[in-house]
């Protein structure tokens, strides 16, 4: 193998790590009424400033993290730049706020946890306490 | 009426304000965006979106503040300032408004606005939120997206299984400009309305759009003067043309698919004009674009075609010199009308550094017809530039 195929390999392993990670995630809500179960459309309609049935509130972990890459490529299917351009037109045009952010794991089990009827994302395996309920697990 | 309505909110907007200085950190929110935009024409024949042959960061960069105060859980007051470096905006207080959202499906919002005529007609100085450094000219470029309205918008949202519907309408009063180019066509616009409806279905977008502008004053001393000159040498039928005393609508439909490595985006303007002077215009565009992890790759097509203009110089040469003074008058103003048949091909990449900051370029390959304003300005002793150029351009978005 020549170094500047080893060089490409590498890039595009790293380009499409995130994408094909065997991680898991798993989407979370602390519900008022049981049961429910909820559809991915659903769920991105939620994050994506959507009307939906389920009147939960969505929370997002701040860009740079790998459970937030998962979520985005797995659930909602668009690139981070597009979210980002997405939530400034309805920002900077008064028609919506993007969701609440928390900044790592451990704070969005807190958050979930004290507030009533918000939803997010977490990684699969993590102990959840009483209150939250897994409403989806990503492939 | 909307004035009132306005003067009203004003006064409500204005006593929270200095309250909402003390408030907590979580009931005042501040964000903004800046962008650094610079460009050059491949001619010194002509200009085009006001660059030349020389290079200028100075005609579209900006910086905004925006303020966001929560009075309640429903009531929420915004402001957002810009400072423009162009030499064609004005730069001051451009959304101030109060928004009531008794529902997440329902949201009101009174004050001065901007009309959501285009996708991103109202974000149109929000650079970061599209992916060119200039949204296409043929559709983008008429200055009445630029200025905004005092009144009244309504929103409502729902779903009908998975699929998004939006519904919105707003109304108001307006004072700007319609068609951009020559000073002979400046004119007020006392009145607008309009609605847009939207859907969205998975990455599917569909989006349609009408605003009705019903009264359009005069505010031009040229045009005055051709209809007094007509109208007392007994031509009222052709004085009557030049009168801009009369609407115009806008028909918007546009369409697109995005998903996690491309996306399409198309959007259709017409203009249809009941005003004789001020001929209709039909103008598209088609993006598509390609994600590379945080490198976009996009390619643009867009076209207009104006209506030609139906003004028929009936006055006869010859008779007498006051007559002959009069006829070229009404050739004079009639070769000033725009006539903006532009087709385009953009090129363009944009990086998002992070999540705040994206950098772009793109090169617009622009072949419009000789003879034809083709939304390019061509001094007098360059009438036989053939419209063709290119647009080199550079920028620099940021959200914060």
């Amino acid at each position: 193998m020549s170094k500047l195929t080893l060089v490409l390999f590498i890039i595009s392993f790293a380009f499409c790590a995130a994408a094909q990670s065997r991680e898991r995630v798993i989407v979370v809500a602390h519900l008022t009424e049981q049961p429910t179960s909820i559809s991915k459309s659903e769920i991105r309609n939620i994050f994506m400033g959507g009307v939906s049935e389920a009147k939960l509130s969505p929370v997002e972990i701040a860009s740079g993290s790998q459970i937030r890459i998962i979520f985005n490529t797995r659930v909602i299917g668009l690139p981070e730049s597009r979210i980002q351009s997405y939530w400034a037109q309805m920002k900077f045009s008064g028609r919506n706020q993007p969701p609440v952010s928390v900044s790592n794991t451990e704070e969005m089990v807190r958050y979930l946890t004290e507030n009533e009827a918000s939803i997010g994302y977490l990684p699969e395996g993590i102990a959840l306490p009483e209150p939250l309920t897994i409403l989806f697990t990503t492939n | 009426m909307p004035k009132y309505i306005t003067t009203v909110v004003f006064i409500i907007l204005a006593m929270p304000m200095t309250s909402a200085i003390a408030g907590t950190k979580d009931e005042l929110a501040f964000s903004g965006f800046a962008r650094v935009v610079g460009g050059q024409l491949s001619t010194n024949e002509a200009s085009y979106a006001n660059y030349d042959n020389s290079w200028s960061f100075s005609e579209d960069s900006l910086i905004a503040l925006q303020a966001d105060y929560a009075i309640n859980t429903q009531f929420s007051i915004s402001a957002q300032g810009i400072l423009h470096s162009g030499s064609d905006r004005d730069s001051g207080l451009d959304w101030l408004y109060l928004t009531y959202q008794p529902s997440s499906s329902w949201q009101f919002n009174v004050g001065r606005l901007r009309i959501p005529v285009l996708n991103y007609s109202d974000v149109i100085d929000v650079g970061f939120s599209y992916p060119w450094v200039n949204a296409p000219e043929q559709v983008y470029s008429r200055r009445i997206f630029y200025s905004g309205y005092e009144g009244l918008n309504v929103r409502y949202q729902t779903h009908l299984g998975n699929v998004g519907i939006g519904i919105e309408g707003y109304w108001g009063d307006f004072d700007g400009e319609v068609f951009s180019g020559q000073e002979a066509f400046e004119v007020d616009i006392n009145d607008i309305y309009g609605a847009v409806f939207s859907l969205n279905y998975k990455g599917f977008q569909f989006r349609s759009s009408i605003a009705r502008i019903s009264e359009v004053v005069d505010n031009s001393v040229q045009i005055d003067q051709l209809v007094g000159g007509l109208t007392s040498a007994g031509f009222d039928e052709l004085a009557s043309k030049f009168r801009l005393d009369d609407g115009l609508s806008v028909y918007v439909f546009g369409a697109g698919y995005i998903s996690l490595d491309w996306f399409v985006n198309a959007e259709a303007m017409s203009v249809d004009s009941d005003l004789d002077v001020l001929s209709g215009i039909t103008s598209y565009y088609l993006t598509v674009g390609r994600y590379y992890n945080s490198v976009l790759f996009h390619a643009t097509i867009a076209r207009s075609r104006q209506d030609e203009n139906s003004i028929e110089n009936t006055i006869p040469v010859g008779v007498s010199p006051l007559l002959d003074v009069l006829s070229t008058s009404v050739d004079t103003i009639n070769a000033l009308f725009p006539t903006d048949d532009l087709d385009s091909l953009t090129l363009g990449l944009r990086w998002d550094y992070n999540t705040h900051l994206a950098f772009k370029t793109e090169v617009s390959f622009l072949k419009g017809k000789e003879g034809k304003t083709s939304l390019f300005y061509v001094a007098l002793e360059n009438a036989d530039f053939d419209r063709r150029a290119s647009l080199y351009q550079v920028g620099v978005e940021w959200v914060f």
